[in-house]
């Protein structure tokens, strides 16, 4: 099955590279959802998160033909994400989108228990929890877990250290189970 | 807290973007490609190589006419005439690329 994902990707950058910008829209597709995760996990900030992703594809599509296949293309698209989101959050203070948070607040307090939680709104318990993690946590746990991506490939994608990464992985996990523990209480098995 | 059930905890935190978004790239990025194409026909490498030989090429003329009509002409001169040549060539050629784009 990866194989298979792997063979349609080299086929649509060739496509690409001969300008078909219809392929390019197939690309996107395969992977906006995950890449907007892990802008999501470095901004705190859906709309902003939205347009760094948008500028994050163009660089990519102007750039195709620097991609010379060392990598899986997942790993090179990840990396200008990354990077892009990483330069946008030192530009400016981001602060979190506060019609959100109120509403999940809300639900936080008057929604507690586990089994009269839709899927949508276990989903936004989820989001809140990892969007309380820091930045490089949540890169790193959305990478690893989310995107699958091998410790090497996250070095290769975040220019962290291996020990860093390692580092952020623990902590990460441990946040999370506090970050989620602290919205659901014990109710967070029920989830399981 | 198992391995797996984190694995699906994240799985669950994945976004969706907003509907319209593939068709708001694919229109910035239409956008972008026909400005591109209005830029200057020549880059300035190829203008500094250019002004190079015709200057070398005035030079010469210009002093084989001065010698020849005995008058004192001043040595910026052909600079200058292939400098206002070249800059002069490569608008026209701008303006007639983009003219054939646009019809």
């Amino acid at each position: 099955m990866a194989d298979k994902k792997l063979d349609k990707v080299t086929e649509i950058i060739h496509l690409l590279r001969n300008g078909d910008l219809e392929a390019f829209r197939t690309l996107v597709d395969l992977y906006k959802d995950k890449s907007l995760s892990l802008a999501i996990s470095i901004l705190k900030n859906r709309s902003l998160a939205e347009d760094v992703l948008q500028e994050s594809f163009i660089k990519a599509y102007n750039n195709i033909h620097q991609f010379r296949f060392k990598s899986t293309f997942a790993t090179w698209l990840y990396r200008i994400i990354v990077n892009t989101s990483y330069t946008e959050l030192k530009k400016q203070k981001v602060s979190l989108d506060i019609d959100d948070n109120n509403e999940t607040r809300e639900l936080a307090f008057e929604e507690k228990h586990i089994n009269s939680l839709n899927h949508v709104d276990q989903q936004k318990f989820i989001q809140m929890a990892m969007e309380q993690l820091k930045a490089d946590e949540a890169v790193v746990l959305r990478l690893f877990y989310l995107c699958e991506m091998s410790l090497k490939e996250i070095q290769s994608i975040t220019r962290f250290g291996s020990s860093k990464i390692r580092q952020d992985l623990h902590r990460g996990r441990i946040n999370l189970k506090l970050q989620l523990e602290q919205l659901l209480g014990e109710e967070i098995n029920d989830l399981l | 807290m198992k391995d797996k059930d984190l694995k699906q905890f994240i799985k669950q935190s994945e976004y969706t973007t907003s509907i319209d978004f593939t068709d708001k790239l694919i229109e910035k990025i239409e956008a972008e490609k026909s400005k591109s194409t209005r830029k200057a026909y020549w880059s300035t490498s190829q203008i500094i190589v250019g002004f190079s030989l015709l200057a070398m090429v005035s030079g010469f003329l210009f002093h084989k006419i001065s010698n020849f009509i005995e008058s004192d002409v001043s040595i910026a001169a052909p600079f200058c005439w292939s400098l206002i040549l070249l800059f002069g060539l490569s608008h026209t050629l701008t303006i007639s690329k983009y003219a054939k784009m646009n019809n």
